[in-house]
């Protein structure tokens, strides 16, 4: 292979996107010229929360794209998360564990709370799944808020321990200023672990985990009758994707510094992270990121840069409903809407999830007739 | 004569009031082939069904290598089932007893500098059996009911506060802690029997599962092609090789393969130090900035360790396209492997099409392959000449007497009498679920009863 043609294997979409966040906080020429039009939108910070529901999407994908396990319960998995890391890292309690720690022990625990679930439930298909998932998330939100003496109820855990500071990013960042400094950690923590896990996600798919996955979807019995254990292998990936979530409800109570608003883990949430992966594609990684930076890139960065857009238009004339924010829940709404009846597989779907939907194999679901 | 390698002994299949398989018995040598054939509803892939674990019988049993296909009961289960009621028993122990109370008397007793973890496992111990305990209350300790309700003394120091406490210890008689004490009982024996019942109804279940059987080395294809449709031809095989590509079995399959042998690595030394490092490195950093230690050195090179060790070890992942080097070699071995077991069937030209695309021959050709990857002792064909053409069913016919002559030993059901008759070495001949005869395939042709079967006699065409 040529040296132009290995350079152009790596010129891709993906390589520009990555290499725009590893650069970005580095070169804030966005947050310049933003700043120059009074559009101050702080990107940086709202990239974060764009990295840490990536990481959920991802997740589900694993549950609900590879092991076709429609679970509506992610959020009870990231809920569990931010409580371990407000646990583990609070000042009244004793453990102290700091950011690095709860950053191992918030998926450990979510992965149990995954194999507990998961164990009792996964002989359940499809809808019933969803339902007894989507219970199960309700659930654990009301236990959450009702432990109180562990949890503090509604008002949440706080502080949460900061994402912890090297002493030459604090210089970096400017002496005095600790939350600049606090961002930048923040920030490649967030884009490293993203990345980290779409890798390995990337790579499993290749292999014979990632295989098993598939024929699991297509034909279980099959699947079965070939020695693959459908039970170990739909818990792995529900404990798995659950750890995931669990990480990413880490860096979240890690980025709000408290557990507060039992409210984002909610059933609202789920379906929002299930609205991105389908927005994006089922089963595939890149329609995962996708549908996460669309989604939540609408409304943490799309809606509050045109409302500024229409107030520095329209002055002090301004009509109260003549506000974009009001009107972003109808513009979701009838996207979605468009999305379902003209393309019901994604933006960019996995190639055989894009078949499975279009044409369920005729052998999937029927039973062994007796001859 | 050598044992039997499958040994069906009375089996019975009953759905509600439908006899599907009524006290069959069947016995498969190795190194034949045989057959079981009879008129369309006799019972034959119910028959399949029950022996690949898909169907539970109703009553009898089947027997592979001189040994029940059902997991046996062993120390290790009844272990798992003691582990499970013990789990299920903690767990409705705690909530009885109140994870709030138990959080408040085990964490929250203390202040956070004098937490202990042996101390801790005390307080629970206590909490759980209801005994009364210290709590710092408005700059006081004091000795307070299990429920925290009642408080039974009031000390300037902890001393005299769990001096007074371990005086109190076992005076458990007041209405109050009987009834918790017993609700406690109750719910953690509750627990255990859940919890071992539970386990034992789940192993129960499981113990005659299709994966279990066909681990055994029983393999089938299906009466109507069940292949994994939208993946590719080498795929579905390398789905049933699936068993063999643990990285521990790696051995066996690199040698069968002259090409690769000896290029099998053990894990790479940075396979293993790479994410050790890594998470090594996570752990170090939360243990220095964990408690506030205000030392900025450490936790900086341990930084810089865990990102450069992340970051190496994606990259090696990500080029390798694999989770280890092994894993790499043993996927390329998996695929020359597969590619045989295809050549073997006639499908290597195609092993790149999706498996939905084939010419129905061809599918069922495939299905074969595929069970062949699981390298099985005894092959299970449903109906395998079933749509096929006179020039198709001969080439099948050598096919599985190529399938019998590598060592393993075939059962099929088919209705195409020429496939029948021109191979099986036994044939056994199920009518309404019940075996009217069994023998070579002269015997079968010549016997009344089976002739009576097949064409039936102007007695039962009155009756009918």
């Amino acid at each position: 292979m040529t040296v132009a043609g290995s350079w152009r294997k790596w010129l891709s979409l993906e390589a520009g996107l990555l290499l725009f966040a590893v650069l970005y906080p580095l070169v804030p020429f966005v947050d310049l010229a933003a700043d120059a039009a009074d559009l101050s939108v702080h990107l940086d910070q709202r990239l974060v929360t764009i990295f840490i529901y990536g990481l959920l999407v991802v997740a589900l994908n694993v549950q609900v794209g590879y092991a076709g396990l429609l679970q509506l319960g992610v959020a009870a998995f990231f809920g569990i998360g931010a409580m371990t890391t407000g646990v583990v890292t609070v000042d009244k309690y004793p453990f102290h564990f700091g950011f690095w720690g709860a950053l191992l022990a918030a998926p450990a625990v979510a992965a149990l709370a995954g194999l507990f679930i998961g164990a009792p439930t996964l002989r359940l298909r499809g809808d019933y799944l969803a339902i007894v998932t989507l219970g199960f998330g309700e659930v654990l939100r009301t236990v959450l808020v009702n432990l109180e003496s562990i949890t503090d109820g509604p008002r949440g855990l706080n502080p949460v321990a900061e994402v912890w500071v090297p002493g030459f990013v604090r210089e970096l960042a400017g002496a005095g200023d600790d939350n600049e400094a606090r961002l930048l950690v923040m920030y490649y923590v967030a884009l490293l672990l993203l990345v980290a896990a779409v890798v390995l996600l990337h790579v499993l798919e290749r292999t014979r985990i990632g295989r098993a996955f598939v024929a699991l979807r297509e034909d279980e019995l099959a699947a079965a009758c070939m020695g693959l254990d459908p039970g170990r292998i739909k818990l792995a990936a529900f404990a798995g994707g659950a750890a995931l979530a669990g990480l990413a409800g880490a860096l979240y109570a890690t980025n709000l510094t408290t557990t507060a608003d039992p409210t984002n883990y909610d059933f609202n949430n789920a379906i929002m992270v299930l609205c991105c992966l389908i927005l994006g594609g089922l089963g595939s990684l890149r329609g995962a990121l996708l549908g996460a930076a669309l989604l939540i890139g609408f409304d943490n960065v799309l809606s509050p840069l045109l409302d500024k857009a229409i107030a520095a238009l329209a002055g002090d004339a301004q009509h109260p409903l003549a506000k974009y924010s009001a009107w972003r829940w109808f513009v979701f709404g009838s996207a979605l809407i468009a999305m379902m009846r003209y393309r019901p597989e994604g933006l960019f779907p996995a190639r055989r999830v894009a078949q499975e939907l279009h044409e369920p194999p005729a052998g999937s679901t029927a039973a062994v007739e007796p001859s | 004569m050598s044992a039997p390698l499958l040994d069906v002994r009375k089996l019975t299949l009953r759905f509600g009031g439908l006899v599907a398989v009524n006290s069959v018995d069947l016995q498969v040598r190795p190194g034949e082939i045989a057959a079981v054939i009879g008129p369309n509803g006799a019972g034959k892939t119910s028959l399949f069904n029950a022996i690949t674990g898909i169907y539970e019988p109703t009553s009898g049993e089947v027997w592979l290598h001189g040994r029940d296909v059902r997991a046996p009961l062993t120390a290790r289960v009844y272990a798992g089932w003691a582990a499970a009621g013990l789990l299920v028993a903690a767990l409705a122990l705690v909530s009885v007893a109140n994870v709030d109370g138990l959080w408040a008397a085990v964490v929250k007793a203390h202040n956070p500098w004098e937490f202990t973890l042996t101390g801790a496992l005390v307080d629970g111990w206590r909490y759980l059996g209801a005994e009364p305990r210290v709590e710092a209350r408005f700059s006081k300790f004091s000795v307070v009911s299990f429920d925290g309700l009642q408080v039974r003394g009031s000390h300037a120091d902890r001393s005299a506060a769990e001096h007074q406490r371990n005086q109190l210890a076992g005076q458990r008689a007041d209405a109050a802690t009987q009834k918790a004490l017993w609700l406690r009982w109750l719910a953690a024996l509750g627990g255990l029997a859940v919890g071992v019942l539970g386990a034992r109804a789940m192993w129960y279940r499981n113990r005659r599962s299709p994966q279990r059987v066909a681990l055994q080395g029983v393999a089938r294809t299906f009466q109507n092609i069940r292949l994994f449709h939208h993946m590719t031809v080498i795929e579905n095989v390398l789905v049933g090789m699936d068993r063999h590509l643990h990285l521990g079995s790696v051995g066996r399959g690199a040698t069968a393969n002259a090409a690769l042998a000896g290029k099998v690595p053990r894990r790479g030394a940075l396979d293993f130090a790479l994410p050790l490092a890594a998470v090594g490195a996570l752990t170090g950093l939360g243990w220095f900035t964990g408690d506030g230690v205000d030392d900025q050195g450490a936790p900086t090179v341990l930084l810089a360790v865990f990102v450069l060790a992340a970051l190496a070890w994606m990259v090696r992942i990500f080029r390798n396209k694999a989770l280890s080097s092994a894993g790499r070699v043993v996927e390329a071995v998996a695929r020359q492997e597969a590619m045989e077991l295809l050549r073997f069937v006639g499908l290597d030209a195609r092993a790149g099409d999706l498996a939905k695309n084939l010419p129905y021959g061809e599918q069922r050709r495939l299905e074969i392959a595929r069970a062949l990857a699981t390298r099985p002792t005894l092959l299970l064909l449903d109906e395998p000449a079933a749509g096929m053409n006179p020039a198709e069913s001969v080439e099948l016919m050598h096919l599985i007497r190529r399938i019998r002559d590598d060592g393993r030993t075939v059962l099929l059901i088919e209705h195409h009498m020429r496939v029948v008759m021109g191979i099986s070495d036994h044939i056994t001949v199920l009518v309404h679920g019940t075996p009217i005869a069994h023998g070579t395939p002269e015997e079968i042709r010549s016997n009344p009863k089976v002739i009576e079967a097949y064409l039936g006699t102007e007695d039962a065409e009155a009756h009918g």
